[in-house]
């Protein structure tokens, strides 16, 4: 038996799921690149946690379905404009005074890059495994993910697709001597990838912030103080947690407990 | 059957967690053990507390005394074995166990040159007691337990009437020295949960055991 033990059932095990969701607070990712049909493209993103029904089965695993990822991307596609490249070429026309020829006229284009800010949400459902340890003199009890079951990246495609569409329309206009071929070239853009190669380019940076999903449901420094000092002769009480251990325990109800040596 | 039974939050601290936490307790705070006048005490400290002579006519300065306690042992329900009778521990019960030093300053020599002379004498004496935990909830995480003595024994001491005199003083100082023992809801959930306290305290299986939400 363990000096203390703390239970909590599934109703109180998602309060403290929605508290550990809150203080993971906002994870910002490393700066990535990837591509996109024939562009590349460079990203940050961020993301936070919310929601999500908790689910405990012994002996050690807490299933989480329906977390609402919110994430913010910030992409940078490269576009190289040289395909609307073109020359006019020289015509002369006879005269009795010879010929009149019209200079040869060539319009190079760029290469731009184009941002595109995009926010939207994903669903998540997972198991997540128990971890206790004791890193730099403070106990943690993570839970961390294990097993994706569902991760439901929505309309959020669909939505970025047309945002790349418009972000493209905009960086266009100004380019010089784009005008008259502006359509040509966001249709000729935009139907270089398509809803399959925006999924392949979003599922994987939505999937950084899924891998290693870390919840942190408690924490505590090893050294426990029992009674903050009250007076000069009434100093700090402390214990020392020796070991602790996480579990879930099925019973009549699921429950995870915590059971602490002192 | 589960922990958290109809609640949602369960703690419990046991025996041994228990006793760790007085050890901690009367080890970080021995005053609350050792008790005395001049000349034994001269001053308030984290070791010792000083209290003020018993006053009686012609006793000049009063009767020096000081009282010393081990730092007490408790057995929750059910009993580790036998108490000495009449004492029954029941269920939600726990017993307390203590040895105590009672010093008398001893003044001799009153109608000679000697008076002032103090000579200490003292007595040792195993103490038990049987106490009920008491809970004290304020907020979500903001509590603790203490313990009410409501009986005391000194096995041995005779005659009964000095016996019951002793019983009384000891069940007088273990209250006083107890009001200021806490077990603060975070050593028994182990700060795992801010616990809005729905029942207990109670003892059972050895242990301390209390209920709640969490918020």
């Amino acid at each position: 038996m363990a000096d203390s033990t703390a239970a909590v059932d599934e109703t109180a095990a998602n309060t403290l799921l929605h508290a550990a969701e809150a203080a993971a607070g906002t994870q910002t990712s490393p700066p990535g690149s990837g591509s996109l049909g024939p562009f590349s493209a460079h990203w940050s993103a961020s993301a936070s946690f919310a929601g999500g029904s908790v689910s405990l089965a012994a002996p050690d695993t807490v299933s989480i379905d329906n977390i609402q990822v919110s994430y913010s991307l910030n992409l940078s596609l490269g576009i190289d404009l040289s395909f609307l490249d073109f020359c006019l070429p020289q015509v002369c026309i006879p005269t009795p005074f010879g010929d009149i020829c019209t200079p040869k006229i060539c319009l190079t284009f760029p290469s731009i890059n184009v941002p595109v800010s995009f926010s939207s949400s994903a669903i998540l459902s997972a198991d997540f495994g128990i971890n206790v340890h004791l890193t730099a003199g403070t106990w943690f009890v993570d839970v961390v993910i294990q097993d994706v079951r569902k991760l439901d990246l929505g309309t959020a495609a669909t939505a970025l697709l047309l945002a790349i569409g418009a972000a493209i329309a905009t960086a266009l206009l100004a380019v010089p001597f784009i005008g008259p071929f502006l359509s040509l070239a966001v249709a000729a853009l935009t139907a270089a990838f398509g809803l399959a190669e925006v999924t392949g380019l979003l599922g994987p940076i939505v999937s950084l912030f899924v891998s290693g999903l870390t919840f942190n449901v408690y924490q505590h420094s090893q050294d426990f103080q029992v009674l903050p000092a009250s007076g000069p002769f009434d100093p700090a009480v402390d214990v020392t947690l020796v070991t602790v251990t996480a579990g879930v325990q099925a019973t009549d109800k699921n429950e995870l407990v915590l059971s602490v040596d002192i | 059957m589960s922990l958290t039974g109809t609640h949602h939050v369960f703690a419990s601290i046991d025996e041994r967690g228990t006793n760790r936490a007085l050890q901690a307790f009367f080890g970080a705070r021995p005053h609350y053990l050792h008790y005395g006048s001049a000349p034994f005490v001269t001053a308030n400290s984290t070791s010792v507390t000083q209290v003020p002579p018993i006053a009686f006519p012609g006793v000049p300065g009063g009767i020096a005394y000081a009282i010393d306690l081990t730092v007490p042992v408790v057995d929750l329900f059910p009993p580790d074995g036998p108490l000495p009778p009449p004492l029954v521990l029941g269920p939600g019960e726990l017993s307390i166990t203590t040895k105590v030093t009672i010093t008398l300053g001893c003044v001799t020599g009153a109608a000679g040159g000697d008076r002032g002379h103090v000579t200490p004498v003292h007595t040792t004496l195993d103490v038990i007691a049987i106490a009920d935990p008491v809970g004290h909830y304020f907020s979500p995480g903001v509590g603790y337990v203490s313990f009410q003595v409501k009986q005391v024994l000194l096995p041995g001491v005779a005659p009964a009437s000095l016996q019951a005199v002793l019983d009384c003083l000891l069940e007088m100082i273990l209250n006083g020295l107890l009001a200021s023992v806490q077990l603060p809801f975070d050593i028994i959930d182990a700060g795992f949960v801010k616990l809005a306290l729905e029942a207990g305290p109670t003892i059972a299986g050895n242990q301390i055991e209390i209920w709640g939400d969490v918020s």
